[in-house]
């Protein structure tokens, strides 16, 4: 591995894509990102094979796409955006309201359960709001982490160094708690001034 | 305050930023932004490997399907040689008239007269030619290891910055500044000393063809130590 950076590799690869500078640039991009994007995919969907797929079609995309490349961020942010993009399309949506622990078969069809259309009645900006409104900080960072960027619980109390033998579980289950009573209240304000 | 939550290609300028940086400390207040950060953070420095995966096993398959996007991408580029033979009967039209012979003892001819020209006004380039006649300034970051700003570089994207490193300094930001000195859009923060700007994609605030003023600062834990002083560019 060389010292260049990133995105002179990619000037590298632009300026000549099929020569051999271009494509040992090529190369070292992708080995310099190879295991991080597996990786990363691994530990968000927790299997070989899906991650292993997800990760390859993000990897070829960065690839296909460095002539999208703008040059207005780091190479790294970028690729990382896209695998973010491949991780999250691939995966049930997580839910703010419902436990980790709720057993996915027993969760009603899509639109049928009352907690889903609660939920599905705000929008991501609506429900930001409502969170820092309603829960303490480590309550919004725990709940953010886990069911947006799909961090593990057993990640989400590493990064927030929560004590005790539950972890980040039991903040978890007080921050959806609060905030499903939050969004249950909201929804009643907001019906009966309709 | 009105808070703008952060895009992704923003995650690595606000990364490098201190604890302290108001930037940083706005983003941090953020779950959003917060929570985006640590995922960023978790992908460039988390290896630690899951129950039931095994990186080993999945490179092979991952060069694979790199390899044949590789080989896809050379595709046209292959294609595309045959071209040579038309480039060929686009001969010079002074070619034409003096046939092949002729031809070569001109172009001979001019590359000869064109050495003795050179060589009777060649003078040795000093390295520091290259260097840019920046305006003085004011800055209390100023001193002796400023960077040093380098002649701009056409590449084939667009315009290639460049400037020489400043000790102690782990990032580097370029600025771009209207007539009035107001600031009209900014690079990186970056560790490398070299930018380029993409003729097709302009930072927002930087218009093609104008004439502005460009300064690098030296940033060192997200704070500035040094900045450079500043010369006129032309935006490809």
């Amino acid at each position: 591995m060389n010292g260049e950076s990133d995105e002179s590799l990619v000037e590298r690869y632009r300026r000549d894509p099929s020569g051999t500078g271009g494509r040992s640039a090529a190369r070292e991009l992708f080995e310099r990102y190879r295991e991080r994007v597996f990786l990363w995919c691994a530990r968000r969907v927790g299997n070989q094979e899906e991650a292993l797929d997800l990760a390859q079609d993000a990897l070829v995309s960065a690839f296909r796409g460095l002539d999208k490349f703008e040059g207005r961020s780091r190479y790294s942010t970028w690729i990382f955006a896209i695998a973010r993009n491949r991780c999250y399309r691939a995966l049930r949506p997580a839910s703010m309201l419902r436990d980790d622990e709720t057993d996915v078969d027993a969760i009603p069809e899509a639109g049928t359960d009352p907690l889903d259309r609660l939920e599905h009645l705000q929008d991501e900006q609506r429900l930001l709001d409502l969170i820092r409104d309603v829960l303490e900080p480590t309550e919004q960072d725990a709940l953010w982490m886990r069911c947006i960027e799909r961090l593990s619980v057993e990640e989400v109390t590493r990064r927030l160094g929560i004590g005790g033998a539950s972890g980040a579980r039991s903040v978890l289950q007080s921050a959806r708690k609060k905030l499903r009573l939050a969004l249950e209240r909201r929804i009643a304000e907001e019906g009966r001034s309709a | 305050m009105s808070h703008h939550c952060l895009a992704p290609e923003e995650l690595e300028s606000v990364r490098v930023l201190s604890p302290e940086d108001p930037r940083r400390r706005e983003a941090e207040a953020c779950p959003r932004c917060r929570g985006l950060l640590v995922s960023y953070d978790e992908f460039l420095e988390d290896r630690s490997v899951p129950p039931g995966v095994d990186p080993e096993r999945a490179a092979p398959q991952l060069r694979d399907a790199f390899e044949r996007a590789l080989g896809e991408a050379r595709g046209p580029a292959r294609a595309a040689r045959p071209a040579r033979a038309t480039e060929r009967k686009m001969r010079p039209w002074w070619a034409a008239l003096l046939g092949p012979r002729l031809a070569w003892g001109a172009a001979v001819a001019i590359v000869a007269v064109a050495g003795l020209y050179a060589g009777a006004h060649w003078r040795p380039l000093a390295r520091d030619e290259e260097v840019l006649r920046t305006a003085p300034d004011s800055s209390e970051a100023r001193g002796q290891d400023r960077p040093v700003l380098l002649e701009p570089r056409a590449v084939a994207v667009g315009l290639e910055l460049r400037w020489r490193s400043t000790p102690g300094a782990d990032a580097y930001r370029v600025v771009f500044l209207g007539e009035d000195l107001a600031q009209l859009a900014s690079l990186g923060p970056a560790p490398d000393t070299v930018a380029v700007l993409v003729a097709a994609h302009l930072p927002s605030g930087l218009l093609p063809g104008r004439t502005v003023a460009w300064q690098v600062e030296a940033l060192q834990g997200g704070y500035v130590i040094k900045a450079s002083g500043t010369a006129l560019l032309t935006l490809p």
